[in-house]
């Protein structure tokens, strides 16, 4: 199965534009829920996402709309998972590195070169076939943490890999020391799979969100990622 | 790593891909192509037999690379012998529609 609802991941694209022509021009929420209703009666956007987003929203709502509104956030943080069948959970707070925290760490690497990734599948590689996980579970696992630390190098500046495991769960975090992705490009940045632009991030993305079972984004003061696979039942690290 | 080897028979060229492609090697590709891009060849194949892993950058340049061999064999491009676990990358990537059905087999 397809780890996205295309339908959703449509709409989220277009509700990323409305936004921004939104903040543009210094519309309000009332005004930009007026705009989501042209866009449904214009059959841009579907009416299960616009009852979604209204939910988070009172009407006469005067306030302008702004990227660092929490409105605005938790409406993206409720579409991405809706989008994803639940699997992409985007925080901007203290979360992860909470999470991260409670679990056991097996092994680091500093990502500062496409080499350090080829280390990173390497160790890793060795440390799960040990477990005697099937072919197919350790090419989905390298491939989606192959793709996330490559987004460290390749856009965000160096970072660090962590292979983590607890319970019957195995990890991959990758935290970097960029810039982060800003709230008003993060939709295109995950959801847009075309090839088109060079080291465009959409292709990977996808690929996580189709091999992992979990991920968790914090995208502000550098991006931080966690990938959550869980182990095949019969075997156990 | 990355093994690219590279065979003619006749006028067909025939790239046999080995190991893994990924950010760290992918360059390799399109350099082996630039030089073959220079001689004329009929029809073109790219044999994935070998080939383990591939990573996003690896797909774009093997897109990169196969829109080449496209435009200089008049469209005689077969990309062969894709392992199940690639394949299904290439599906959810939905490459297919970027190359044209024709080309896999």
């Amino acid at each position: 199965m397809n780890a996205l609802d295309e339908n959703k991941v449509r709409d989220i694209l277009n509700i990323e534009n409305i936004f921004t022509s939104c903040i543009q021009s210094n519309v309000t929420f009332d005004g930009f829920l007026r705009m989501l209703d042209m866009k449904v009666e214009e059959g841009e956007l579907s009416s299960d996402t616009k009852m979604l987003v209204q939910n988070f929203l009172k009407h006469g709502n005067k306030d302008i709309i702004d990227w660092n509104s929490d409105v605005v956030f938790n409406i993206y943080a409720k579409l991405f998972k809706e989008a994803s069948w639940g699997k992409l959970n985007i925080n901007n707070g203290s979360f992860l590195e909470k999470y991260v925290g409670g679990l056991y760490c097996i092994f680091n690497v500093e990502l500062r070169d496409a080499m350090d990734v080829v280390r990173v599948r390497e160790k890793a590689t060795k440390y799960i076939e040990k477990k005697g996980y099937d072919d197919k579970f350790i090419f989905d696992f390298l491939l989606a943490t192959t793709e996330a630390a490559n987004n460290a190098i390749v856009h965000n500046g160096d970072g660090v890999y962590m292979l983590l495991v607890r319970d019957n769960y195995i990890y991959s975090y990758i935290s970097d020391k960029g810039q982060g992705i800003p709230l008003n490009t993060l939709a295109s940045a995950i959801f847009k799979k075309d090839f088109s632009t060079k080291n465009a991030l959409g292709a990977g993305y996808r690929i996580i969100l189709n091999k992992a079972d979990n991920i968790y984004i914090r995208y502000k003061n550098g991006v931080k990622i966690l990938l959550e696979f869980e182990v095949p039942k019969n075997e156990k690290y | 790593m990355l093994d690219i080897r590279k065979r003619v028979e006749g006028s067909k060229l025939i790239l046999e891909l080995s190991g893994e492609m990924d950010l760290s090697n992918h360059m390799a590709f399109i350099h082996v192509t630039e030089i073959t891009n220079k001689a004329d060849y009929d029809s073109s194949i790219i044999d994935m037999n070998n080939l383990k892993f591939i990573d996003s950058t690896g797909i774009r340049t093997l897109i990169d690379v196969s829109n080449e061999l496209l435009k200089n064999t008049n469209g005689n491009l077969k990309i062969i012998n894709i392992s199940d676990d690639i394949q299904e990358v290439f599906e959810l990537l939905d490459i297919e529609s970027v190359l044209g059905k024709g080309v896999f087999l």
